[in-house]
This record gives structure tokens, C-alpha cells and sequence, in this order.
């Protein structure tokens, strides 16, 4: 009866979570979806995605003409006919367009391909509009095609921070804007060139990465081969949800964020040697913490319990103690972002997991945890800091992704997708008890006299639930 | 949450970053399409209730402070704009489930077949615990608190649940 049981299980979890066949019509409405968002974006990125498909061809543009460079003066507002004008603010490093669009004109569909592509990038995915060598993955051209259709929904939304310099210039006889961005090297930050046509109803955005010249992306934007179609979109497929509706929805979220910010007492907050019970029955139990200098000096340390070793590497002085980084520091409150340095320590933790309750259906217990920034607020509750840490972009510094740490002693999940995915998660059987280290790289300014100040673990089999947080000190929090 | 850089694409989709954001969609969109699919009869509500989901999360991804909630975040809006599909379309039609099944599951490929035949001997409230549970993988403190019950009465459901399907698909080991 028990092989049996086990079989239903099996097909249970088989049944649900084998993956089923999107029809084409709901991947269409999906795809749709994408490019909305895309061209509502203001960042740039890689993508996986396929655009809509498209109707019949109304007209092909053969691609070709020179671009005649003009500096921008003043952006201010520029009236068009056709299917769409535009009001362009440019204030200090931001950048903003904001369209207003002609209701009575059917809106468009547009692919752009490019004529001219630099030396070994090719298109990663057909239709994707994303362009890299094999040598340099992830790293290159895009093409987005925005037409009136998204361009609607991208009112006001499609601003540029850190904007350096705007160029006004003719491409294909459209008008183009040439975008670069303030110490792109130091931020990674690439370029934007920008066509505008209103009387097609369309905006093409051509992205350069950071590691792609200028020169380059112009060349490419100069030979776009640009097709535009008839779309099978209307204006009415862009209907958005009522009032009604808008309140009920707005009025959740505050309620959710209202409990998640309401934060927990200090009696909440298991002392090291307490454990937390685990929804499911478990329990967790930090036993030991402990702050080092030097990653060799911690016991047990092995390179075998490094979740990625070459992460690690290039941040250990040959001593074993960690390099310093630079990182960007976001007030919470302002949103200011100052620059500084870092010494970067290693924090030793001791945990125990006891599995109380049969495994789970996937049959590992996570036994990892994230290091929380908390603070005291003024009704002498405890939550989550506001203030952002970030390393500068151009430092390549992951060791202490979202607070993560990067060795566990007792690693199970060794190869291919289980180690990337589960490489924390271990089986436990019911009444069994595990005893191992994780190890962090904390920032310096979270160390006092060699203890943890401020900050709390979050254990992943917790489940880090919002509104209820479950949190274990790692050392006097008063 | 697994270290899948799953909160790493939220930061970047957070910021702004399109492609991050699709990237968490597609792998969060069979999931979605399963959720959608347990509510909505027709498969153009499914459609509609994943892009303005979709549309949702990308608007307002400033409101999730924090990255590892980022699934609740999702499901949660998703559940809410299947809720308003049937709202809005006057079309509550739970309480005529065989008829919800005849049409889902008529030219349904095997796979969907499967999955629709599976849940369908079910309430609401359990397909939907179901589905977070073995599909998206929340605990039981998580599905707790988006169907708004005690923790007791997911375990029970998921119990119930388990053992309707047993009842249906192995009459003789229950």
C-alpha cells in the first residue's frame, strides 16, 4: 500500500507539473504583452522572446540613407501629424518622452532587421531582435520596434536616467536621437539611438551594450531594413481595468505592504540558540556565529563547499582575506546614492535543521539563509532597512548577491542544474538532524568589536513569509 | 527561494530592465498558465488574464520592496485578475464544473487533457491549492496567507485534495 501511495504521489506531481502546450493564440496575447513592456522600459537588458507575429506586408523600406549629425540645442516639444506627437523633457541627467497619440489612425506593426551587423554577432534567437558574437554572450545590439499601438501605453514611461548627451540626427529621414550616458565605462551603461516616426506610426530603439561602439550602433542603425505592416490590434485590446477595479487592487497592495511594513518586536526575533519552528514542522536553530579576518581561518572550510568557486576567487588576497569592493549606497528615503569603498569581512554561522515532518514533495529542506540589513524604528519594532547596497556595476562583485552566503558544508547537490538550483537544499528523513556551517561575506560596516550589528538571518525554509518575517539574530540587537 | 538568479532578474526588472522582466515571465509562464487555466473556462480569458498580469507586475514592480517575494507578488495579481475575468464577464460558472470541463478539456491537447482531468474532481479552492502547492512549491504558511485560512485548514485541504483525486483515479487504494 505504501509503493502504491508513493506511484499516486508520483503521478500527482508528474500530472501537474509536466509542462502543457500554450495554444498559439494565448502565446500571441503573451508575446503582445512583451513588447508593451519592452517598449515601456527604460533600461535595457537580454531577452527570450519572440515578437507578434505578423499580418501581410503594406510596405518595405530598402535601408541606406546618411545620417547628417546636428547637436541638439533644446529638445523642448516638437508637434507632429500623423499618428503620433511627442513632448521630449530633458532635465539634468533624465530624459523623457511622452506621446500623444491619434486615435483615428489604425495602428501599425513594424520589424526592423539589421543590414549591417558588426564583425561575428548574430541574431542569438530568430526574432528576438537581439544581436551578439558567441564570444561575448549577452553583450550587443537590440532592435525594438515600438509602434503607436505600445507607444500609447508607453506614455510618460519612456525616460533615460543618467543621460549625458542627446544628438539630433536624420536617419532614413526620420528624425533620430543619439543617446550616451554619464561615465558609461565605470556603470556599464550603453547607448540609445532613437527614430521617431510619426507619420508611420513608430519609434525604433537601437541599444547598444556598453562594450559596443558608438560608431557602430549608428552603422547599424543606419542600414535597418524596416518593414511595416497592417496590425491585428486595436485600440480597444489596450482597455484597462475600471476604477473600481484600480481601487480595490491599489487598496490590497497598501494593505499588504501595511503588514509586511508593520515589522516584528524584539521578542520575535529568535536569539542564537532559539529555534524557529519551520511551517512545516521543522526547526532551525542558530547555534554558533562568528566574524573573521581571514576565509582559511574558519574551521571546516573546504573549496568543495563553494557554491562558486570562481565567483569567489578573484576577491581572496592570498591570505584568505577578501579584497575590498566599491559599492553604491541608496538612501531609502532621499533615493541619494553615494560612492565608497568597502572592507568586506567573512561571518561564520552555525546552524541546525531538524527535519520533524516526512520531506517535502521535492524531498529537500533548504538549510541556507539570507543576511538582512535590519533597524530599529521609533516604536521599537524591528524590519528590514530601506537603504539600498549595491556593488558599482563595473566591480563584478556577486559573493553577496541579495544577501546570500556561498559555502555550505554539507553540499549534496553537486552537478549540473541540481547545483546551480539546490546546491543549499539537502534530504533529510523525517527525525533527522543536521549540524553545518554557512559562510557570508558581509560588508565592514556591519561588524562592531567583532560582532554582527543590525542585522538578522532570514532562513529560506521559513519561506520568508512578507508579512510574518522570521528572523534569527546573530547577536545582540538592542 | 532557490538560487535560480531569480532575485537578481527581479532587482534588474525593478529598475526598470524589460528584458529581466520577460526573462522572470517565461519562467514563471507555465506556472501562470496553469493557475489561469484552473479558473478560466475559456482559453482567450486564460490569454487575457497572463498579459494583464503581465502588463500589472511590469507597472508596478516598484511596489515589491523585496526581491524574494517576488512569486507571492505575482500569484497574487494573477489570482486577482482571474477573480475579475469572471466579474466582469458575469461568468461565475464554478458551480457548473462538468459543464467547465466538457469545453476545457474538447480540443485540449493530451498533456492539458490530463492536467484538466486531474483537477477536475475538485473545489475551487482546492485546484488552486493544489496547484500552489506541487506546481509553484509555496508552503503551506504561504498559500495560508494568499487564501487568506489558517495554515490548518490548507493542511486539511491539501489532504482533501489528495484524496478526492485518489477516489477518482484509484477507487481501490483509498
Amino acid at each position: 500500500m505504501k509503493k502504491m501511495n508513493q506511484k499516486i504521489q508520483d503521478r500527482e506531481e508528474n500530472i501537474l507539473q509536466q509542462d502543457l502546450s500554450i495554444p498559439d493564440a494565448t502565446e500571441d496575447k503573451i508575446q503582445a504583452a512583451y513588447d508593451i513592456v519592452r517598449a515601456r522600459s527604460r533600461q535595457k537588458g537580454e531577452s527570450k522572446v519572440r515578437p507578434m507575429k505578423k499580418r501581410p506586408l503594406r510596405r518595405v523600406w530598402a535601408a541606406g540613407f546618411a545620417a547628417a549629425l546636428i547637436a541638439v540645442s533644446g529638445l523642448g516639444v516638437m508637434a507632429a501629424t500623423g499618428y503620433f506627437s511627442k513632448t521630449v523633457n530633458q532635465e539634468g541627467g533624465e530624459l523623457s518622452y511622452a506621446f500623444e497619440v491619434n486615435y483615428d489612425l489604425k495602428p501599425v506593426e513594424v520589424q526592423a532587421v539589421p543590414g549591417y551587423l558588426p564583425e561575428g554577432m548574430k541574431e542569438f534567437e530568430e526574432g528576438s531582435g537581439k544581436y551578439w558574437t558567441e564570444e561575448d554572450y549577452g553583450h550587443g545590439i537590440t532592435i525594438m520596434p515600438i509602434t503607436v499601438f505600445n507607444v500609447d501605453w508607453a506614455k510618460g514611461l519612456l525616460d533615460f536616467s543618467h543621460v549625458d548627451q542627446v544628438e539630433k540626427t536624420t536617419i532614413h529621414g526620420m528624425e533620430a536621437h543619439v543617446i550616451t550616458y554619464q561615465e558609461e565605462e565605470k556603470y556599464e551603461r550603453g547607448k540609445d539611438i532613437l527614430l521617431f516616426n510619426p507619420e508611420e506610426g513608430y519609434v525604433l530603439r537601437v541599444y547598444g551594450d556598453f562594450v559596443v561602439p558608438m560608431k557602430e550602433v549608428k552603422q547599424v542603425a543606419e542600414n535597418l531594413e524596416i518593414t511595416v505592416s497592417e496590425s491585428s490590434l486595436e485600440y480597444a485590446d489596450l482597455k484597462g481595468m475600471d476604477d473600481a477595479e484600480k481601487a480595490a487592487r491599489e487598496e490590497a497592495d497598501e494593505e499588504f505592504w501595511r503588514l509586511a511594513d508593520k515589522g516584528v518586536t524584539i521578542d520575535q526575533i529568535a536569539k542564537v540558540g532559539e529555534s524557529i519552528k519551520v511551517p512545516d514542522g521543522n526547526e532551525v536553530t542558530v547555534n554558533k556565529v562568528q566574524v573573521y579576518d581571514s576565509l582559511y581561518d574558519i574551521p571546516g572550510y573546504t573549496e568543495d563547499g563553494v557554491y562558486d568557486l570562481e565567483e569567489l576567487k578573484p576577491w581572496l588576497n592570498a591570505d584568505g582575506t577578501h579584497k575590498p569592493y566599491q559599492r553604491i549606497c541608496t538612501d531609502g528615503a532621499t533615493g541619494e546614492e553615494k560612492e565608497e569603498k568597502t572592507e568586506v569581512k567573512f561571518l561564520m554561522v552555525e546552524a541546525t535543521m531538524k527535519q520533524n515532518v516526512e520531506p517535502a514533495p521535492d524531498g529537500d529542506t533548504a538549510l541556507d539563509a539570507w543576511l538582512v540589513r535590519v533597524e530599529k524604528r521609533a516604536d521599537g519594532t524591528w524590519n528590514r532597512i530601506k537603504d539600498d547596497y549595491l556593488p558599482v556595476p563595473s566591480e563584478h562583485y556577486s559573493l553577496q548577491v541579495d544577501g546570500g552566503c556561498f559555502f555550505i558544508s554539507v553540499p549534496e547537490n553537486l552537478e549540473g542544474t541540481k547545483r546551480a538550483h539546490s546546491f543549499f537544499w539537502r534530504h533529510l528523513e523525517q527525525g533527522e538532524s543536521i549540524t553545518y556551517t554557512l559562510i557570508f561575506a558581509v560588508d565592514a560596516d556591519l561588524v562592531e568589536d567583532g560582532q554582527i550589528k543590525d542585522a538578522v538571518l532570514s532562513f529560506n525554509a521559513t519561506g520568508n513569509s512578507p508579512i510574518e518575517p522570521e528572523f534569527s539574530a546573530l547577536g545582540e540587537l538592542e | 527561494m532557490k538560487r535560480d538568479g531569480t532575485e537578481l532578474l527581479v532587482r534588474r526588472a525593478r529598475e526598470g530592465d524589460a528584458d529581466a522582466f520577460v526573462e522572470l515571465m517565461e519562467r514563471n509562464k507555465q506556472s501562470m498558465y496553469k493557475v489561469a487555466k484552473a479558473y478560466l473556462k475559456r482559453e482567450e480569458d486564460v490569454a487575457d488574464a497572463i498579459s494583464e498580469t503581465i502588463l500589472d507586475c511590469f507597472e508596478h514592480m516598484e511596489k515589491l520592496k523585496e526581491e524574494q517575494y517576488f512569486g507571492t507578488w505575482l500569484v497574487r495579481i494573477l489570482i486577482n485578475n482571474c477573480k475579475n475575468m469572471l466579474r466582469r464577464n458575469g461568468r461565475m460558472e464554478y458551480t457548473d464544473r462538468a459543464e467547465m470541463f466538457e469545453q476545457n478539456i474538447s480540443g485540449e491537447e493530451e498533456k492539458t487533457r490530463e492536467f484538466l482531468a486531474y483537477l477536475e474532481p475538485l473545489e475551487e479552492e482546492d485546484r488552486m491549492l493544489m496547484i500552489l502547492f506541487y506546481v509553484w512549491g509555496f508552503r503551506v504558511r504561504e498559500i495560508a496567507e494568499f487564501l487568506k485560512v489558517n495554515e490548518a485548514t490548507v493542511k486539511s485541504r491539501l489532504q482533501r485534495g489528495r484524496r478526492k483525486i485518489k477516489q477518482a483515479f484509484f477507487p481501490m487504494v483509498v
